[in-house]
């Protein structure tokens, strides 16, 4: 009982910090602090390049999909003018075809 | 090693003949470009003739007809030349377009003959069926062939050409020569 006392005693016994105490514990908490920190500051890097990574093909794949729409509206325009076109000459055709002659034409 | 090579080139040129319709013209028209006041150069095929038909295929106000036309094609390539004065071409400068025409395949369906006047429409058979469609519009001040590679209904082709079932027209031209540019006469005249 008694050597558990004195155990105790010895552990609860009061200590006089060292003087460079104070300044010991500051300086760890600022080393933690500071390690803390760049972990931080690299993922916010991190976080700020795939930011603008992603913009930059967001971006891109918008101004393809922007030119693929032109691509097409133009190739289609065209496509039904060029058709329209044939169309209408065939139709020309097909008319003077089944025109009757008349009787100027038929005159030598 | 050089066997291998051989055979993979000889594929390759093959494929490129296999892929190259008979009902395609070349068109050789530069001289007559030249002499031209107004251009208008259409050239579809491949990716882009891909593109125009998937966004026709899905536009409100075009008719199934229509849309099944466009679907089945495989290029399309038309040359307008407008002139600002009467005879500036002869007959002859078509010749180069003609005599593609008189090769195996090509029939000629409609020729009609008004001088100076003329309009030919010739087919292209293939398998006893229509592959291929080529229009020959020789006017005084006008100049105008296309030609349609892949399968061609007329009736469908001659109601689009009537604008039937089809969204307002914008003008497109490309490949526009920076000349003076004359209005478009109006269709028939």
């Amino acid at each position: 009982m008694d050597r558990m006392e004195d155990e105790l005693r010895q552990i609860y016994r009061r200590h006089t910090p060292s003087p460079d105490f104070t300044e010991r514990v500051m300086g760890q908490v600022r080393a933690e602090a500071k390690r803390k920190f760049i972990p931080f500051r690299w993922a916010a890097v991190g976080a700020l390049a795939a930011s603008l990574t992603v913009a930059f093909f967001v971006g891109r794949q918008q101004q393809k999909q922007q030119r693929l729409q032109q691509e097409a509206e133009l190739a289609e325009t065209q496509l039904l003018e060029s058709l329209q076109v044939a169309g209408f000459k065939i139709g020309q055709a097909r008319e003077a075809v089944l025109r009757p002659i008349s009787q100027e034409e038929v005159r030598p | 090693m050089k066997t291998v090579r051989l055979l993979s080139m000889m594929v390759v040129l093959c494929s490129g003949l296999w892929a190259q319709s008979g009902a395609q013209l070349k068109m050789d028209l530069d001289h007559l470009e030249k002499k031209a006041d107004e251009v208008v150069k259409v050239n579809l095929e491949g990716e882009s003739l891909g593109l125009g038909q998937k966004l026709l295929a899905v536009r409100d106000g075009v008719t199934s007809p229509v849309k099944e036309l466009v679907k089945g094609l495989k290029g399309i390539y038309m040359r307008r030349f407008w002139f600002r004065s009467k005879d500036s071409y002869e007959r002859e400068d078509a010749d180069g377009i003609r005599k593609q025409m008189s090769g195996p395949g090509w029939v000629p369906m409609i020729d009609v003959r008004k001088k100076p006047d003329g309009l030919t429409v010739y087919s292209y058979m293939e398998n006893e069926k229509v592959a291929g469609v080529t229009v020959l519009s020789e006017q005084a001040q006008e100049f105008t062939v296309v030609n349609i590679v892949g399968p061609v209904d007329l009736e469908t082709l001659i109601n689009l050409g009537n604008q039937l079932g089809l969204p307002p027209m914008k003008i497109a031209t490309t490949e526009l020569p920076q000349k003076t540019t004359l209005p478009p006469p109006a269709p028939g005249k």
